[in-house]
């Protein structure tokens, strides 16, 4: 890769850096895991540099690879090395949550990987099906289903309850 | 659960305050160019491309370290989550009574001890994993871990060691470092180094033969069937005070009766791994509750007014009997709190705050909060029971 390239590349991916961070943490809903999975996937990205440069949607192509490595990365050798029960610690019956986006983050971060990446593709980055298919290299018809499952283990996970805001609970559990 | 709740979750998510980005930018082109290289040396089908792809590699290793070690697959983290157990120790050398792990974001470090009556550790060993990046091996030196850390080591590679796990390994003798001083294994100086994943180097230390330092090495497994719990959970604490630095757990070894001890610390995400804590906050719990009160207050002299009067000396510290000992009652609890002679430092504990010892302090005039003030509206007690506490013990 010349000079030039090399420098266009590092200029790219310094000014996304917080965006793709974002992006992961999302996915990860861990930021140690959210930031070893943008190493990874900036990597790729300039292993790819040529296509992602070319592209039509340079953001849209990066922001696949970052969802695709974060797809492949569960499946591959360090996580299953390193399992991380996906227990949670308490349901929120026995636990009075300050925000009732507490219980909808938790039962977000229990969904599967590619449910959890479907929504984040959805509902964040507001991609449509189409655009979310393309990114994650699959068809509508999956992008359909996988929506419709995660959200229904959502509200199956936390019944009729909205996200409000709630006072502060009583300091004992 | 409307799907606008999850629009309302990631905008919250994403607009949480991140710490500095970790993320090396000059390391990804390096890496990514050593990947296209090997690629286009594959591709290509030219042995005499591929090899000197291969020999070029393999000089370059060579060059930078006695003997480089085969990478295995997947790296190993960035940082750590100190709340999660990345690895346990499977064997020991003796029957521990306690065992545990303590987690800043570059080390995790395991241990399994017997401690005698006086509490001094008899026998002890020690199994420190360093996040990716976090050690060098030049020639034979190996050193890991931030300078001003206390898990610091500097090594002299003194060998070869077994291969552990298929890996390579070295023996060397710690040559500096705080490491070394730690007390359980203060006076041991021989280590065993191998890469755990990736870039990510694990030190073994024991009282133990160098036999046993090897067979602890192979019964590292990364699998972990439980994640940390705690007793406490934090809510509410300003964003000074959102991030865990540090958690500390010890727990009786199986069929052991000992209580358990937790320990966190939290501070601010842009407080960057390897630097001195800015305002930290500690808690520490038991499931042993304290018998009675024993707090240190400070005292000083009373300076004499006028023209001629002397500067107060510097306040000095003493054990206080109960029935002076400062204290009242917080939700139910009796808190006692101590100003200790360090300028700054605020403590507060509670001897038996529903079945828990509970410990708080404060390390600067510029805490956000006192800790009369977390123990009173910003933490909840969960219990001795462990089945009811917490992998997440802060929360926003």
């Amino acid at each position: 890769m010349t000079d030039q390239r090399d420098a266009d590349y590092s200029e790219y991916v310094e000014s996304r850096l917080p965006a793709l961070r974002r992006l992961a943490l999302l996915l990860c809903q861990d930021r140690h895991r959210a930031d070893d999975l943008v190493q990874q996937a900036v990597i790729r990205v300039y292993m790819r540099w040529a296509k992602a440069s070319a592209a039509d949607n340079t953001d849209a192509y990066v922001n696949a690879i970052l969802v695709r490595e974060f797809l492949h990365e569960r499946r591959s050798g360090w996580t299953r090395r390193v399992s991380v029960t996906d227990h949670l610690p308490e349901t929120p019956i026995l636990t009075a949550d300050r925000d009732g986006l507490m219980d909808l983050q938790a039962a977000v971060t229990a969904l599967p990987p590619g449910q959890r990446a479907v929504l984040v593709l959805r509902y964040y980055c507001d991609l449509n099906i189409d655009q979310t298919a393309a990114a994650l290299g699959c068809s509508t018809g999956t992008v359909k289903s996988q929506t419709a499952k995660a959200i229904a283990a959502l509200r199956g996970r936390l019944g009729g309850k909205s996200a409000a805001t709630t006072g502060k609970g009583p300091r004992r559990a | 659960m409307r799907e606008s709740d999850l629009r309302v979750l990631f905008k919250r998510q994403a607009a949480t305050e991140l710490p500095p980005a970790p993320i090396s930018i000059p390391a990804a082109r390096r890496i990514g160019r050593a990947r296209l290289l090997r690629r286009r040396a594959g591709a290509i089908g030219s042995p005499v491309l591929a090899a000197a792809a291969v020999v070029g590699v393999v000089l370059a290793v060579v060059a930078a370290s006695p003997r480089q070690p085969t990478a295995q697959a997947g790296p190993a983290p960035q940082r750590f989550n100190p709340l999660v157990p990345y690895a346990a120790m499977t064997w020991y050398p003796y029957q521990p009574r306690l065992v545990g792990s303590n987690d800043w974001r570059t080390t995790l470090m395991l241990r399994a001890s017997t401690p005698s009556p006086a509490g001094v550790q008899v026998d002890a060993t020690q199994v420190v994993l360093y996040a990716a990046g976090w050690c060098t091996l030049k020639s034979a030196s190996l050193s890991c871990g931030a300078t001003t850390a206390s898990t610091r080591a500097q090594m002299t590679v003194t060998g070869t060691a077994p291969d552990v796990q298929g890996q390579p390994a070295y023996w060397a003798d710690f040559t500096g470092g705080n490491l070394s001083r730690l007390r359980a294994l203060a006076g041991i100086r021989r280590v065993l180094a191998f890469q755990y994943a990736r870039g990510g180097w694990a030190l073994v230390q024991s009282t133990g033969t160098p036999a046993d330092l090897v067979r602890v090495a192979g019964s590292l497994r990364y699998n972990q069937t439980a994640s940390l719990r705690f007793p406490v959970r934090l809510t509410g604490l300003p964003s000074a005070w959102s991030d865990v630095l540090y958690a500390s757990v010890v727990q009786p070894a199986p069929g052991v009766q000992e209580p358990t001890q937790d320990e966190l610390v939290i501070g601010s995400p842009a407080n960057l791994p390897g630097t001195p804590l800015r305002n930290p906050l500690t808690i520490i719990t038991s499931t042993q509750p304290v018998q009675g009160p024993k707090c240190r207050i400070a005292t000083s002299p009373a300076v004499r007014a006028g023209k001629n009067s002397k500067p107060a000396s510097k306040p000095t510290a003493k054990d206080s009997t109960p029935t002076t000992c400062p204290s009242s009652v917080i939700n139910g609890d009796r808190a006692y709190l101590n100003t200790p002679p360090d300028p700054g430092k605020q403590t507060l504990f509670s001897p038996d705050a529903d079945g828990l010892y509970v410990y708080l302090q404060t390390w600067s005039p510029q805490a956000p909060l006192s800790p009369t003030a977390v123990f009173a509206h910003d933490l909840r007690l969960l219990g001795p029971d462990p089945a009811m506490w917490t992998t997440a013990p802060l929360s926003p």
